[in-house]
């Protein structure tokens, strides 16, 4: 990796602002007992965007470490 | 002001109580293993494990000192009062692997270049300010000393439902023995032994997990059918969540999710990874824990509601794993065997919560109170040696206190206790999280913006709920206290450091020698 990275970056924080938007039921109506694999269906698209939430943030970590450590790595 | 689930199984035999006796002799094995490997007598070497920690033990100890006795017993007697709402818990465990975002490279690639050993190294590194030293300190022990004592009475509530002893007899066997060997294995092996007692109690509290998701649908049969008898009987409990709910959903995320970041022994494990690759290859399997921990305990919480209504009550509820625990005991010898382990998942993940967060008050008092204050000059021998004193003395002292408020009676359920240290911790995160990429951030403003924000947070405590007064506006809003009082601290801050700047730019083109 010799890139540099940052974390601060604008498109990161929106993508997670969409991420969170879609996993925290807040645009679900108040009666809304409709239900898939034996959950409601809210509970399901919400554990859906956490676990894109849980993709992205790997995906961070792993191949957007924001500063070229190899050089320093086995510190 | 403690209160922890009672386990309510049957009584474990000899057996069982064998099994547990070698589970627990284990880990003063490894302590002593731990004390064999140091490499130096240094605080270092002590409290980070000298050169850091391999992937694999970094993965397990981030694991099992994030994943405490709470996120069993409380998460799932949560679920059962609120039902499918206290799925915020998922997300705001996510949300602390997402806040490392904001500083762990930084913070790490510093730790390793100037051998940080407590959090406070970092502020005086880029503060050098000992107002602002003494008051994060303060802050961290704290807090510290909060969880610690709380996870000193879990271990004795779990203790209590395992024996025929009488209650208050087994809670104070419970505590002494199992304080005690934790503090035999930490005081030789120091946090190699806590890190490799995480391995084992990692390991254990990840299979209990799975373990427990395919006992509660064994036991009480489909997901539907759990579902669709909580419609019927408790329907606010699988309905979306109304908009106070809502709110308070958002606010876990940003309270936890940047709160429990800042734990200090989490902070530590930062600085003990033995590489950036580690680091970041560990943070990265962290962030999908939450959906193999929290999840099922939200679903055995949910279960309980549909199977188990009006069993349980108010803190009470925290038990409700116990209660069924119990039912599932009662099936079978493979049930009875079962149980044995998710219990021993539930006191490793007690014990190496507990362990984790004893090392690093020991490490702060010592090294940032006493060395920074008392004795700048004291020897790294002398403070090591110190450093496993002050665990002894703060493990005796807060599991005296431990036993004295369960016998005193006082009651609060194990997730209220949770929320008061995070309103604390939160007011770490300018210094931590802007600073450490502002270069403009000054120390008085931050020292300021703390001890205000603090003082702000803890005032709501003597807010009334009723009336029409604007601070019972804000408390009863659906946000923590501690948010607004971050808001006012960073606003202080940025603010504050600005106009430092821009004074002493103004005076340094009036004075330019």
């Amino acid at each position: 990796m010799t890139c540099e990275h940052s974390y601060l970056s604008w498109r990161i924080w929106a993508v997670y602002a969409v991420l969170f938007g879609i996993a925290i039921p807040w645009y679900w109506p108040a009666e809304d007992a409709r239900m898939l694999f034996g959950f409601p269906l809210w509970v399901v698209v919400s554990i859906a965007g956490s676990f894109g939430i849980s993709c992205f943030t790997a995906w961070l970590f792993v191949k957007r470490w924001p500063a070229d450590e190899d050089g320093e790595d086995e510190a | 002001m403690i209160a922890a689930a009672t386990t309510d199984v049957i009584p474990f035999g000899p057996v069982a109580l064998g099994f547990m006796g070698l589970y627990l002799l284990s880990m003063i094995g490894i302590g002593w293993l731990g004390m064999r490997a140091r490499q130096e007598n240094t605080l270092r070497d002590h409290f980070i494990g000298g050169q850091g920690v391999g992937f694999f033990v970094l993965l397990l100890t981030l694991f099992a000192t994030q994943y405490s006795g709470n996120t069993i017993l409380g998460f799932s007697g949560k679920a059962y009062r609120i039902g499918f709402a206290w799925l915020t818990c998922v997300h705001f465990m996510t949300a602390i692997v997402v806040t490392y975002l904001l500083f762990a490279p930084e913070l790490f690639k510093l730790a390793k270049q100037h051998a940080f050993v407590t959090p406070t190294d970092y502020l005086q590194h880029r503060f050098n300010h000992r107002g602002l030293n003494l008051l994060a300190t303060l802050i961290m022990v704290a807090a510290l000393s909060n969880f610690f004592l709380a996870q000193l009475t879990a271990m004795g509530r779990a203790v209590e439902g395992l024996t025929t002893l009488p209650p208050e007899t087994a809670f104070l066997w419970g505590v002494v023995v199992l304080a005690g060997i934790m503090l035999v294995y930490e005081t030789m092996g120091g946090f190699r032994a806590v890190a490799w007692t995480d391995v084992i109690q990692g390991g254990v509290l990840a299979l209990g997990f799975a373990v427990l998701l395919v006992l509660i649908f064994k036991e009480y049969g489909s997901m539907e059918e759990t579902t669709r008898k909580l419609l019927a009987t408790a329907p606010e409990k699988v309905l979306p969540p109304k908009a106070l709910e809502l709110k308070n959903w958002i606010s876990y995320i940003f309270l936890l999710g940047v709160g429990a970041a800042l734990y200090p022994q989490a902070i530590q494990r930062i600085y003990a990874a033995k590489s950036a690759t580690t680091l970041r290859k560990s943070l990265a399997v962290m962030a999908f824990m939450p959906l193999g921990t929290a999840l099922i305990a939200v679903l055995v919480g949910v279960t309980a509601a549909a199977h188990l209504a009006g069993e349980l009550k108010g803190a009470d509820s925290d038990a409700v794993l116990g209660v069924m625990l119990r039912h599932i005991q009662e099936q079978s010898v493979f049930g009875h065997a079962v149980v044995v382990l998710i219990f021993a998942a539930v006191l490793g993940a007690i014990m190496s919560t507990a362990d984790s967060a004893l090392l690093s008050i020991s490490s702060m008092v010592t090294k940032d109170l006493y060395a920074g204050f008392i004795r700048p000059n004291a020897g790294q021998e002398a403070l090591t040696r110190l450093g496993k004193r002050i665990s002894t003395l703060f493990m005796i002292s807060l599991a005296a206190l431990a036993v004295w408020l369960n016998n005193s009676g006082t009651k609060l359920t194990l997730v209220e206790l949770l929320e008061m240290k995070f309103d604390m911790l939160l007011q770490l995160a300018p210094a931590f999280m802007i600073a450490i990429h502002w270069k403009g951030m000054r120390a008085g403003p931050v020292f300021a913006g703390m001890l205000i924000g603090l003082a702000f947070a803890l005032c709501f405590f003597w807010v009334p709920a009723q009336g029409e007064g604007f601070l019972t506006l804000l408390k009863n809003s659906g946000f923590h206290p501690g948010l607004y009082a971050l808001l006012l601290n960073i606003g202080i801050g940025v603010t504050g450091s600005w106009i430092v700047n821009a004074r002493s730019k103004t005076a340094s083109r009036r004075d330019p020698s």
